[in-house]
């Protein structure tokens, strides 16, 4: 089936419908981490 | 002391979202704060530093990334269950995906596995992201 948002009579086939998907995706990434101390000595925090 | 760099191994956590409420859209996920609104289950040999850096990086990318992500999984294929009764598979053009990621839920649940594989140090984390995505909305 190759759905559109609405049929061609224009009924909201969606109202009330549940939909499943799913997928397993990867990838590289390069990012940023802040607020994270790397090498520091153990802060007590009241 | 905190270690001055910590790696990742593939290690798998897994995030539950249940019942997530009435009026979120799938677009809008990116925005939704993953580790306080999920069941979360970490590796049980992670310490708390690890926890705190893998976090940070999934938390990041999930914002950065999720509207892909959700996009990606849409194009693979989508289940449906009509409220008439209906139900079966099929595939969605870029239209249809545009309006499912912009329409309101009455709710949504999901669960997403993720692995991390790389090097986390003051430079940032460096590596490969893994995520398994299954994910269901009601309309």
């Amino acid at each position: 089936m190759e759905a559109t948002s609405e049929t061609e009579s224009g009924d909201d086939w969606l109202a009330g419908s549940m939909i499943e998907f799913g997928g397993e995706i990867s990838e590289r990434v390069d990012l940023p981490l802040e607020g994270i101390e790397f090498g520091a000595d153990d802060v007590n925090v009241a | 002391m905190t270690p001055p760099r910590v790696t990742f191994n593939d290690e798998e956590m897994t995030l539950t979202l249940t019942g997530i409420g009435a009026g979120w859209t799938f677009e809008q996920l990116g925005e939704l704060r993953l580790f306080d609104e999920a069941q979360v289950q970490f590796p049980s040999n992670w310490d708390e530093f690890q926890i705190g850096v893998a976090t940070q990086v999934v938390q990041s990318n999930w914002r950065l990334r999720s509207t892909t992500f959700l996009e990606q999984s849409l194009q693979a294929g989508i289940s449906y269950s009509l409220a008439d009764g209906g139900s079966g598979q099929m595939s969605a053009d870029t239209q249809l995906i545009e309006h499912l990621l912009r329409r309101p839920l009455i709710s949504m649940d999901g669960i997403f596995t993720i692995k991390l594989n790389g090097e986390a140090s003051a430079q940032g984390f460096s590596g490969d992201f893994y995520i398994g995505l299954g994910i269901r909305g009601q309309f």
